[in-house]
């Protein structure tokens, strides 16, 4: 728009329409999301008018303390809506989920992609990277099959555990192929200093490599919880009940297609599944803005 | 991937292993990611291949099919369809977010003020879970309260709500119009570096010459903007052949087979049906598919890059 708006030479009427179309894309991205914060503080009397209170007139965090059931919960809420009770637990299950499952695609990807990067032939290498990145582009819902019936062979279905292991399998491969591009613009000088005073390669990456690479370890971490956290289908898949469902199952599940829900209620569950990934991309939004540019980030 | 061949040629300076040879600690404790990465990763897409080729209905059948799920997929109508249906869904998704995404990232790029918090704002909504984004939808198109109907009413442009997800065109392009929400933060992330990225002094000899606004957006932005735009259609079209959340809870594939997209299709089969074998030709095809895409895109990039 620095070529085309920003110029005086543009006719009234022009520059009018691109600054018209602009906001409404503008208004298409951001108003969604408003929108659901609005209604997460409206109560159904408010929402259920024709048309909608946009702005409460009276708003409530009524349905905040019914989703966390404390001591403002509305009972019959909660009763109408059954499913919304799953909701702290699937809440605590997705925090566990993705934060064992970053935990371990971080500290294994982070070793094998230092391994790769140092300690494997160039031709070889090469084939790995690419089979790496084979992985990433496979569709989840084409391997979700064999994946189901793998779990279900050791007992895992509907188990924390199961969907940790799955989840870092999945995720491992493309763990491994953005810290490898990392270690290889790493200074190659320091390791061989620390080799020339006698240290192991394993004791090298533990006290130089490493804490040199927090950076990317960050943004590795930050790519892994909130892809565990966004998913849905593998959790749909994987899980059959209360116990174990994420927080994306439990939202789904308290969507029924066939009664109305409680819409104020579910638009404040919806804003705190969303809040914890935005926060997260809020804090790490360098690592996560870089990352989106070499392609790395995204479901 | 083009990063990776720019690090191939890279590496050739340094050269690694002739230092140091791995010690043994260091093997044992790759082993669980290559452990991991081969069970979840690899095998099950072996395996998939293997499926779709066997007889794996739930309750009855077994053994070994040949042929006959590709060619019971091919001839069923429903498997045409959703192929159709996800290409129509995949190209209008991904054109509408490159559109919208272009105009924002050219708003940005202008020097109105707060671009710098803009750019953060447009971060936030790509990390909005996309069951979530599907929830803010499903709430949006309601047939009874939502703001859809409310704003049409409240302008006058209909005198009555309606019913958006159920005629099967409506409800397609609703999906449409709801997914291509969570595509659009990364065209414009994508766009907006590319912009970035353009020297500015490329314009200023332009005005120069007297070349006018149209003709500097023409001939200077949108040449230099080609590759970041291959980019972001080709990883939108990828994730756009695969979407399911947004399917799976504004219309479970329906009205009739109205919505339903290849990635529901195999769900569905397998999870709903129990037809595990005739899924896993349909999943085989989506991953061909995906292939494909990613193939073509990188045979344009190379063909690019040797021009240049």
């Amino acid at each position: 728009m620095r070529a085309v708006a920003g110029s005086r030479r543009l006719p009234r009427g022009k520059l009018v329409a691109l600054w018209l179309v602009a906001l409404i894309s503008l208004f298409y991205l951001l108003a969604p999301p408003g929108w659901m914060l609005l209604s997460s503080f409206s109560s159904p009397a408010e929402l259920y008018s024709r048309p909608p209170h946009w702005i409460p007139h009276r708003p409530t965090i009524e349905h905040y303390e019914t989703l966390f059931q404390t001591q403002g919960a509305n009972a019959l809420a909660l009763s109408q809506n059954p499913q919304v009770r799953a909701f702290p637990r699937s809440f605590a299950n997705s925090l566990i989920i993705a934060l064992v499952t970053t935990l371990i695609c971080v500290s294994f990807g982070a070793v094998s992609a230092y391994s790769l990067s140092r300690f494997v032939r160039r031709e070889r290498q090469r084939w790995i990277l690419l089979g790496l990145l084979t992985t990433r582009m496979i569709p989840v819902v084409s391997v979700l099959i064999p994946i189901y019936f793998a779990l279900q062979h050791i007992g895992m279905l509907n188990t924390l555990s199961g969907l940790i292991i799955v989840y870092s399998g999945l995720l491992l491969p493309f763990v491994i192929w953005i810290l490898e591009g990392y270690y290889r613009d790493f200074p190659i000088e320091l390791e061989e200093a620390a080799a020339i005073d006698g240290c192991s390669p394993l004791r090298t990456f533990m006290s130089i490599v490493l804490p040199l690479s927090r950076n990317g370890l960050f943004a590795a971490a930050a790519f892994v919880f909130i892809s565990v956290w966004s998913d849905f289908i593998v959790g749909l898949t994987l899980t059959s009940s209360e116990k174990a469902w994420p927080i994306s199952v439990a939202l789904a599940q308290a969507l029924n297609p066939i009664t109305e829900p409680n819409w104020g209620l579910l638009n404040a569950a919806g804003l705190v599944a969303a809040l914890v990934p935005a926060i997260l991309a809020f804090i790490f939004r360098g690592a996560v803005l870089r990352g989106m540019l070499s392609g790395a980030i995204k479901g | 991937m083009r990063r990776t061949e720019i690090r191939h040629e890279r590496s050739e300076a340094i050269t690694p292993s002739a230092h140091s040879r791995p010690d043994f600690f260091l093997r044992i404790v790759n082993a669980p990611a290559i452990i991991l990465v081969i069970a979840f990763s690899v095998v099950p897409l072996f395996y998939v291949g293997y499926l779709s080729f066997q007889d794996m209905r739930i309750g009855m059948g077994g053994g070994f099919a040949g042929l006959d799920n590709y060619r019971f997929v091919l001839e069923d109508a429903s498997v045409i369809k959703a192929f159709t249906n996800t290409l129509y869904f995949a190209v209008l998704s991904v054109a509408l977010a490159t559109f919208i995404g272009l105009g924002i990232a050219l708003l940005l790029h202008s020097d109105i003020p707060g671009a710098g918090w803009l750019v953060s704002a447009v971060v936030l909504p790509w990390a909005v879970p996309e069951i979530v984004n599907a929830l803010i939808w499903q709430w949006i198109y309601n047939p009874n309260y939502g703001a859809l109907n409310g704003i049409l009413y409240s302008l006058g442009i209909f005198a009555d709500y309606r019913a958006w997800l159920s005629s099967p065109l409506s409800a397609m392009h609703a999906v449409i119009f709801a997914y291509a929400w969570k595509l659009v933060p990364f065209v414009i992330i994508i766009l907006y570096a590319g912009l970035t990225a353009i020297p500015t002094e490329q314009y200023e000899s332009a005005e120069i010459d007297g070349a006018g606004d149209w003709a500097r957006f023409r001939y200077i932005t949108l040449p230099l903007l080609a590759a970041p735009l291959g980019v972001a259609v080709m990883f939108c079209m990828v994730w756009a052949m695969r979407a399911f959340d947004i399917v799976y809870l504004l219309t479970r594939g329906g009205p009739g087979d109205g919505t339903m997209v290849l990635s529901y299709f195999v769900f569905s089969k397998a999870f709903e049906f129990g037809d595990m074998g005739a899924a896993a030709a349909v999943a085989c095809l989506l991953a061909l598919l995906t292939f494909a895409l990613t193939a073509l895109y990188m045979r344009a990039l190379r063909g690019a890059g040797a021009k240049q």
